[in-house]
């Protein structure tokens, strides 16, 4: 048999006399005695090595805890903001330019929203679009039914 | 550092991977005498074992974070210490101003005072490496067949093809003969 040619790996493993595996196991026997000076140095090592890991994850954890509580702050101030009725782009107030993002969701949408429907007459039309454009310029606030 | 902690390998390293430091300690107390062994066998001498031993953990702790331990760790610590025991030993020849540079690791050397174990460390150091050393990880540091495999990257089969070589060898030799009648 050639040195590295492959047996069958179901192939049953090689018998070793009881003496030869003791004599083996002496041959590799005792390690040599490793100095506390060894210890210390890999001790240290691992301190200063792991001591920046730990920094990093705590630091990654307080700026993920911070994004967290950023996001919970904007989300609840966009909550608590009161819907005002024909403020379509959501700014918070009602003004021309709702007037054309409505006027545009309309050409755009088959289906407009029914909240659309600001004068309630059943649909959603150029009539929204207009009593928006008056309440933005003043002419008839709280014209919205 | 002279506790022994119950965690296992993979539990160890993933709190290393976390940064803790005393896992990490746990892990070189666990293997450490392994290491110094193996270095030992492959350098000849123990400054050089001690040396390897230290670039072997430095080794280790470099991996860290993200670490994944796929196979056990002696298996991944083997080629390591390999490695750097043969590059030790080459910076050794060529600090001597040899110019064949071996990699043959060195012969382990016989522990006891008998004989026979001298006889056979004579004979192993003779053996092809790749045999001598499937030899010794399965009978002398008594990992599995599977573990020897992944350790020297090579097939069960392989493994078990040159132990029974390394055998065969022993068989052959005069000296060795006898453990065999």
């Amino acid at each position: 048999m050639r040195n590295d040619e492959p047996i069958e790996e179901s192939a049953p493993e090689p018998e070793l006399p009881e003496s030869l595996a003791r004599d083996l196991a002496r041959l590799c026997g005792e390690a040599p005695p490793v100095p506390p000076s060894v210890d210390a140095a890999i001790a240290l090592a691992a301190r200063r090595r792991l001591a920046g890991i730990r920094v990093r994850r705590r630091a990654l954890r307080w700026a993920g805890a911070a994004a967290a509580a950023a996001a919970a702050l904007v989300f609840a101030v966009v909550l608590s903001r009161p819907r005002v009725q024909g403020d379509i782009d959501g700014n918070g107030r009602v003004d021309i330019l709702d007037a054309f993002a409505l006027a545009r969701e309309i050409e755009a949408r088959s289906d407009p929203r029914r909240d659309r429907d600001l004068n309630g007459d059943g649909a959603v039309d150029r009539a929204d679009v207009d009593l928006i454009a008056m309440t933005a310029v003043n002419l008839d606030r709280g014209a919205f039914r | 550092m002279t506790y022994a902690d119950p965690r296992s390998d993979e539990a160890l390293i993933q709190a290393v991977n976390a940064g803790d430091a005393s896992a990490f300690d746990a892990l070189y107390l666990r293997h450490r005498d392994w290491v110094a062994r193996l270095a030992l066998r492959f350098t000849g001498n123990r400054e050089d074992a001690l040396d390897v031993l230290q670039e072997t953990f430095l080794y280790l702790l470099r991996k860290f974070p993200g670490f994944k331990l796929t196979a056990r760790l002696t298996t991944f610590l083997y080629p390591v210490v390999r490695h750097i025991a043969i590059d030790r030993r080459r910076a050794a020849r060529r600090t001597a101003g040899e110019d064949a540079i071996a990699a043959e690791p060195a012969a382990p050397a016989p522990a006891g005072t008998g004989t026979s174990t001298e006889d056979l460390a004579a004979i192993l150091s003779r053996l092809p490496e790749g045999q001598r050393e499937a030899l010794l990880l399965r009978y002398g540091d008594g990992l599995s067949l599977a573990e020897v495999a992944a350790a020297l990257d090579i097939p069960v089969g392989t493994v078990k093809s040159r132990i029974h070589s390394a055998l065969d060898a022993l068989r052959r030799d005069g000296r060795t003969r006898r453990y065999f009648e």
